[in-house]
């Protein structure tokens, strides 16, 4: 396994654990999501990672794998763009995934906002991680 | 409430208090680690032979508080999870939240959290060792590389 997609994979879980847990704390998540009622699902093409969002009452839960009909797909085509888009190196995956999210523009609006806060939680100023090394 | 006023309200809320972010972000940064150490075991051969024959139940914790995460190491399966084990092989105390940020940050040290106070061990002393050693190579080879903007 290359080391982009396992730090995709690595990403990819924390951002959604981050979700789940900030959902708890912080208004704005709680804002946004405090009438939802959806499943948000990542992932990554050809063979990547793939987790989900089951959204509703006001709470984040967040399951690795794959859900039948989400309300929001936000698939990459590879785990170079996953990679780019989630350290924030380009915007540019967000093109094709918004294109095939046409349906759900305020929902696809607002995962990305959700996504740009648990950001702010990950990586608060220098960022990650010396623990125990 | 109209659109426009909804819309105003989602955008003017304010984040949330300096202690309650640090608050998350530590526990969520405890996670990263350890879901980093379980991924990087099943995709890495090199560190998967590291880590052969170590098998120990690796936590993250604040002192006096029910935050923390955890590794369960057993033969090729590494699992990670939130929240406390109950009879950890090996355990990375923090003395409080803003030691706990500063070392994730990197506004620290290990060295100077340990030789200070501000981060302690319970557990046995080789199994902190090669924790540490497989820890580097964690942060090396995966973790520092996120934050390294072209």
């Amino acid at each position: 396994m290359g080391k982009k997609i396992i730090s995709v994979e690595i990403l990819l879980y924390a951002i959604c654990n981050t979700l789940s847990e900030i959902a708890k704390v912080d208004e704005r998540v709680r804002r946004i999501i405090e009438n939802w009622d959806t499943e948000i699902q990542f992932k990554v093409q050809p063979d990547g990672p793939s987790a989900y969002l089951q959204i509703e009452r006001g709470r984040i839960i967040f399951y690795k794998g794959e859900i039948n009909n989400p309300d929001l797909k936000m698939t990459f085509s590879s785990a170079e763009k996953a990679y780019d888009f989630f350290t924030r190196r380009s915007l540019l995956p967000l093109f094709g995934i918004a294109f095939k999210n046409i349906r759900h523009p305020i929902l696809f609006l607002q995962t990305l906002r959700l996504l740009l806060f648990a950001g702010e939680y990950l990586s608060p100023s220098k960022g990650i991680v010396s623990a125990g090394s | 409430m109209g659109i426009i006023d909804r819309l105003n309200n989602l955008f003017a809320t304010p984040p949330p208090d300096e202690d309650t972010r640090k608050r998350a972000s530590v526990e969520c940064l405890f996670y990263l680690l350890m879901i980093a150490y379980e991924v990087v075991h099943r995709g890495d051969s090199r560190f998967n032979d590291d880590a052969r024959d170590f098998d120990n139940v690796i936590q993250y914790k604040l002192e006096n508080e029910d935050v923390g995460a955890y590794v369960v190491i057993k033969g090729d399966r590494v699992t990670a999870h939130r929240g406390i084990h109950s009879n950890p092989t090996l355990t990375l105390i923090f003395r409080d939240i803003d030691a706990a940020y500063g070392l994730l940050t990197m506004q620290d040290t290990q060295f100077d959290a340990l030789v200070f106070g501000r981060l302690k061990y319970e557990g046995r002393l080789p199994s902190l060792f090669r924790f540490g050693y497989l820890s580097n190579y964690l942060q090396d080879e995966y973790l520092l590389p996120l934050n390294n903007k072209r």
